[in-house]
């Protein structure tokens, strides 16, 4: 399948693309992936403080809302 | 058992200490890791939980002995684990060699429901009976010897209960295992009000200790807590350089850190905690005789009580996952400060479930309605459903009850499908094809990056094809452009 210009923004046509969530070739892809399925998928592991994820991630959106607001509605 | 093998000094593991391991093996003698974190639930009942064989053999291959530290099937509560478990856990002790295997003196069921917490067991004799047996039927089904471990306890004490020393001797005797010493949770439980570190050890069978824990906590709302947040604090240090001496059986001393804390503590920090470790492991005398070698008594209830084990362990449940309180003992439980605090904890780790499964969903909720109104979401969530085990199962609970709400957020449910597909094919390795009726990768990409994209996705049919062998394959595209889309690559 050869690559065609700017494909993403050809509307109307149908495009597939393969990926792979372990690429073993690539050690940090495959400890990512890894990562996926023991951090993500199984139990928590134990520890009877704090999970911080959450709050992370809540950080990181409020964070971006700060520097830049954009509003959803706009952007779609 | 004094032919279990001398370990020597460890880390709880995570994929995220991995460049430490490489880079200092010598500092890890033992590897000691949670088996259930990398199970995956299959959804059938014949087999209803997989490990793939290339994360075992991962394992396997880092530096050190393993450990086995089962976090799945706790020993403190009267309705036992799914027996499922048991040979999945059998032949990840066999796979690895662990030559004894760990777990909770702890609850995290109900009949009805899953704690989302390791919560206290009751302390008396009705107790003890019932997580003796509990113990024989782990050693019976493991075919190794059994620790367990000292837990923490944010409730207030009881006058109806054991001590926590008197309590966890009484078990270890009864049930003829070891023990899994971990001084901070005992160094929480005395700053929190409870029995003091001194009298603890004063009543343990010391000579039962095989293995210790050494984590870090820090302070909220009065509380300490055992967050495995980082370094040792220096008091527990100095209680951990004054009981090595005299724990002669002591096989392992395991330092523990909770992955989400890993970012901000650091590698370099870790390994100086290590190196401390090290230090204090060269303190023990394995010669010498224990300092107290104490036998429990044949009967050992304080004073007569009503509360059955089953009993204490709903109420509590109950009272921890937000259910209103429905008897005379919910509503004491509900008053105790530290059952709020539990409450509260289990609340982050089910939002932390969420936003580490679904990643990129979570960040486009929380972009397009604002990070207030995704956490009232979670919170209604929370009421309307107990926590589940595994993560997995929780995110996609949350994402099930979203889309029946009626949820109506543009490419909300595109995103969770092409998620959702992920996670599926991570379980069973079949790949899938995600449909958009929009050109995904500018969303995804600034998903990855926690902002909304500059331009929406031109319309159109596209398909992301989700695989799990073989390498990136891009149709129409620049690999490096997709690689980046996807925070797990």
């Amino acid at each position: 399948m050869e690559p065609e210009p700017d494909p993403w923004h050809d509307a109307g046509h149908q495009y597939t693309v393969a990926l792979s969530p372990k690429v073993k070739h690539d050690v940090d892809q495959v400890f990512g992936a890894i990562d996926r399925v023991l951090e993500e998928l199984g139990c928590r592991a134990c520890c009877s403080g704090f999970d911080i994820l959450l709050r992370d991630e809540l950080r990181i959106i409020a964070v971006d809302e700060r520097l830049e607001v954009k509003r959803f509605d706009a952007a779609f | 058992m004094s032919r279990l093998p001398e370990l020597g000094v460890g880390l709880i593991y995570s994929p995220g200490l991995e460049p430490l391991l490489q880079a200092h093996p010598e500092l890890v003698d033992v590897l000691e890791f949670e088996p259930q974190t990398t199970w995956i639930e299959t959804g059938s009942d014949a087999e209803p939980y997989c490990v793939r064989d290339d994360v075992l053999a991962h394992l396997a291959a880092l530096p050190g002995r393993k450990l086995v530290h089962s976090i799945g099937t706790p020993v403190g509560g009267s309705v036992r684990a799914n027996a499922a478990q048991l040979p999945l856990l059998r032949e990840t002790v066999q796979a690895v060699g662990s030559p004894w295997a760990s777990e909770h003196l702890s609850f995290n069921l109900t009949p009805d429901f899953f704690t989302g917490f390791f919560l206290p067991p009751r302390q008396t004799e009705a107790g003890i009976e019932i997580y003796v047996e509990t113990i024989r039927t782990l050693r019976d089904a493991l075919g190794v010897p059994i620790a367990i471990e000292t837990g923490v306890n944010y409730l207030g004490p009881r006058a109806d209960e054991l001590g926590d020393g008197e309590f966890m001797a009484a078990v270890a005797e009864r049930a003829d295992c070891g023990i899994l010493l971990d001084l901070h949770n005992i160094y929480c439980n005395a700053l929190n009000g409870r029995q003091s570190v001194e009298r603890f050890l004063s009543v343990l069978p010391l000579h039962r200790v095989w293995e210790l824990h050494l984590a870090g906590g820090f302070e909220v709302e009065g509380y300490w807590v055992d967050a495995h947040s980082g370094a040792i604090p220096p008091p527990l240090h100095d209680i951990c350089r004054d009981v090595l001496p005299v724990l002669p059986q002591l096989k392992a001393i395991i330092f523990e850190l909770f992955s989400s804390h890993l970012p901000q503590f650091g590698l370099e920090a870790t390994r100086t905690q290590l190196e401390r470790v090290h230090d204090l492991w060269s303190l023990r005398q394995p010669r010498a005789e224990a300092a107290h070698r104490v036998q429990a008594p044949a009967s050992v209830t304080p004073a007569k009580t009503a509360i059955a084990p089953k009993d204490w362990e709903r109420a509590l449940g109950r009272v921890v996952i937000g259910q209103q309180p429905s008897s005379e003992l919910e509503r004491e439980f509900a008053r105790d400060p530290g059952t709020r605090l539990v409450a509260s904890m289990i609340e982050e780790f089910r939002g932390s479930m969420v936003v580490g499964v679904y990643r990129l969903t979570s960040r486009l909720l929380m972009l397009a309605l604002g990070p207030d109104i995704f956490r009232a979401l979670l919170e209604e969530f929370w009421k309307a459903a107990p926590p589940r085990q595994f993560a997995g199962s929780e995110a996609d609970a949350f994402a099930d009850w979203l889309l029946a709400r009626g949820l109506h957020l543009p490419q909300f449910e595109a995103v969770l499908a092409f998620e959702r597909a992920t996670v599926q094919t991570l379980r069973d390795g079949r790949p899938r094809v995600v449909s958009f009726s929009f050109a995904p990768l500018p969303l995804l990409r600034a998903l990855a990056d926690a902002v909304l994209p500059d331009n929406p996705g031109e319309p159109g049919e596209y398909e992301i094809e989700v695989r799990q062998d073989g390498p990136i394959r891009v149709g129409h595209a620049h690999a490096p452009a997709v690689s980046q889309t996807f925070p797990f690559h």
